[in-house]
């Protein structure tokens, strides 16, 4: 219980604040916020969070952000820009320490989907069983405090058969000067039968100060749905980023899920992906770059619930420094998910003597008509590849750089979003290119 | 154009070059043929500068400086060129990425403004138009899944748009069908011209019948054994190394 002592201001801002709001969130945030009171932070004695300590995230007395941004509108025009997708006429929704911003926004929304506040989401048929879900999930109480303390939420509601050519983007940035501040994202998208859209998630911070982000994303696909979420993760350097992102797919559905790790003292992704009907389809990509004393971990659970899924992970790590990266994959495959074909691959290359991944694919198999590969591999640079390059007149930090960025642009090349595709190409480039003469495929 | 004087050089402490020399003019083709095991590769990787050789002894000089002092990325910025044998893949960045990032970086080595995507497509388009070879292979990965003739193409297509002064072809005619070996000699022929020279390494006769050589040397066990003219391969090919071997046993016993 010492963890919760020191939390004093959260535990203030829970009971002036559950009063407020919808009626019918009222007892989901209650449950919610006994069971972080109960439980407190996960520790490295939940196996869950084994390679990852939330020791220094527990030694902050956090505090929600200001509504308030001190920073100036230009400031925050320019980093929402720097951030956003280029060229392409996309939603942009942008939430400033977990406020939507109308000033910064493009609210045009395409034919074919909606988006509800949290009060107009709560009286939708489905909202209760769906909102709730989440925490149960999983053993860690984060998703449980994300319910208890987020005041809003992006609910977008894609029409059955609608198709949306362009991403819809949602960009989260914590900014102010507090030390301690926290922030609650929340996004659900619920996709009707045969609806098709990509989201992008792009969570971003202002300033040197550590702040966190403890961040939710729900994903409910009905029958035949198709949904590409994308999260890209480029928190400050000094910032805690903790994200779940729970996804239930129903017949036939087909999740793609690209995530990106880059930026965080201290950074979790869990993805969670149900796969509730027969015939529902699961592709989760993952990218982790980590330098300095960075710690990024990507834990993924996917369930075979019914026969006939199939899943593939692909994640990638690049580790320099002192980072420590860390990847865990389980599967689990329910008796009666006969059928299922289920492959895992987590490939790393360490860049320094003194990074540090752990990888560990765990399956549990109940089928018995099963097909489910994992390999894991790490090494080093190619030094037949940095010849190659450097006979070819790259010196030798130019070669290096441009060997990382093709290790980490396998996953991205794939992407069926040209925009998108080059809007991730540009942040490789960004923290890669400098000493190459790399450029962005055009 | 280049000078190798007494080049000795150790790979695992073991001499495998034992005091080789070479002299190439402007615009010379030359070509080494030798058995398996006589120092071929080698020569090409030391030229090219791979640091798991030890050099032990004798001088190279290209353009006029000392070879062995620079950096790879230096001597391919002089201008050297070396076609591996083994073409690396390079999954996730296509050709495009990778000529361009080089010829940008040799640019820069040679002071010359670098150039934008679409400046960067109009070159290769002209380069790969003169050495005759077709540049859809830039929009795939770096040799990743590529058969062993487009993989020999693929370094053509790199030494035309690099512009090299001294192309090294390390076999580049090893495991290539008629077709492919075709397509590999007419774009060396295409870009053979008095200021640029080649040295053309190999294990056959049959490369020779289509990129005819000004000298050819032949190489066995770490040295040059023999020199001459063009006419050299058919009584190689007659006679077979052993010919040579023998005969050298013969004048050094």
């Amino acid at each position: 219980m010492s963890t919760l002592t020191v939390h004093n201001k959260l535990h203030e801002d829970f009971s002036q604040n559950s009063g407020a709001g919808p009626a019918a969130l009222r007892p989901l945030r209650e449950q919610a916020f006994a069971r972080f009171a109960a439980t407190g932070f996960p520790t490295t004695r939940d196996e869950a969070w084994r390679f990852t300590s939330t020791r220094a995230l527990t030694q902050v007395d956090w505090q929600r952000a200001d509504q308030q941004a001190q920073s100036q509108l230009d400031d925050l025009k320019a980093t929402v820009a720097h951030h956003a997708l280029k060229d392409v006429a996309a939603t942009t929704l942008v939430f400033v320490n977990g406020f939507l911003r109308e000033d910064l926004s493009q609210r045009r929304l395409p034919a074919g989907v909606r988006l509800l506040s949290l009060a107009d989401a709560a009286q939708e048929d489905w909202f209760s069983e769906y909102y709730a879900v989440a925490d149960a999930e999983t053993a860690s109480a984060l998703p449980a405090l994300n319910t208890a303390l987020a005041d809003s939420a992006t609910v977008l509601v894609l029409d059955a058969e609608a198709r949306l050519e362009n991403p819809l983007e949602i960009i989260h940035l914590s900014c102010g000067i507090s030390p301690h501040r926290a922030t609650f994202p929340r996004t659900m998208v619920v996709a009707k039968p045969m609806a098709e859209a990509t989201v992008l998630e792009t969570f971003i911070g202002s300033g040197g100060e550590a702040y966190w982000q403890n961040s939710v994303s729900q994903l409910h696909l009905a029958d035949g749905a198709r949904v590409t979420h994308v999260l890209a993760e480029l928190a400050t350097e000094q910032a805690f980023h903790t994200h779940a992102t729970f996804a239930h797919l129903s017949r036939d559905s087909k999740l793609v899920s690209e995530n990106m790790l880059i930026g965080g003292a201290l950074a979790r992704n869990d993805i969670h992906v149900n796969l509730n009907g027969p015939g529902a389809e699961a592709h989760i990509n993952g990218l982790f770059l980590g330098h300095a004393r960075q710690h990024l971990d990507n834990h993924v659970v996917v369930r075979h619930n019914e026969p006939h899924g199939c899943s593939f992970q692909n994640f990638r790590g690049i580790l320099d420094d002192k980072a420590h990266g860390v990847f865990t994959g389980r599967i689990f495959v329910a008796q009666d998910a006969q059928k299922t074909d289920s492959a895992q691959s987590n490939r790393n290359l360490l860049l320094s003597d003194e990074a540090r991944i752990d990888t560990k694919p765990q399956l549990e198999i109940y089928a018995d008509d099963v097909k489910c590969a994992h390999g894991a591999t790490t090494g080093q640079l190619n030094q037949d590849a940095l010849f190659y390059l450097q006979s070819r007149g790259m010196a030798p930090d130019a070669a290096r750089n441009f060997l990382i960025y093709a290790f980490a642009h396998e996953l991205i090349e794939k992407l069926a979003i040209r925009e998108l595709r080059e809007h991730l190409e540009a942040v490789l480039v960004e923290r890669f290119g400098q000493a190459g003469a790399l450029a962005p495929e055009a | 154009m280049l000078e190798i004087k007494d080049l000795h050089v150790n790979v695992n402490g073991k001499p495998i070059l034992k005091g080789l020399n070479l002299t190439m003019g402007e615009g010379e083709v030359h070509c080494i043929m030798g058995p398996n095991g006589s120092g071929k590769s080698t020569l090409s990787q030391v030229l090219a500068g791979r640091d798991a050789y030890e050099i032990t002894g004798g001088s190279v000089t290209f353009r006029g400086k000392d070879l062995l002092e620079q950096e790879p990325h230096e001597r391919a910025g002089e201008g050297l060129f070396l076609a591996f044998q083994y073409p690396v893949e390079i999954p996730g960045v296509s050709g495009n990425q990778f000529l361009r990032a080089a010829l940008n970086a040799v640019r820069q080595y040679r002071g010359e403004d670098e150039l934008d995507a679409a400046q960067m497509m109009k070159v290769f388009r002209e380069r790969a138009k003169q050495a005759k070879i077709d540049l859809a292979s830039l929009k795939r990965s770096v040799n990743e899944g590529f058969s062993g003739g487009e993989k020999k193409r693929n370094e053509m297509l790199q030494m035309a748009i690099l512009e090299p002064r001294l192309a090294v072809l390390d076999e580049v005619d090893s495991g290539l069908d008629i077709d492919a070996l075709k397509i590999v000699s007419d774009a060396v022929n295409a870009m053979r011209s008095a200021q640029r020279s080649f040295l053309v390494i190999t294990h056959y006769q049959r490369l020779l019948n289509h990129i005819v050589p000004d000298h050819i040397h032949v190489l066995v066990d770490g040295q040059i054994v023999k020199s001459g003219g063009k006419e050299l391969a058919l009584e190689l090919e007659e006679k077979g190394y052993a010919w040579v071997e023998e005969h050298t046993n013969t004048v050094a016993g």
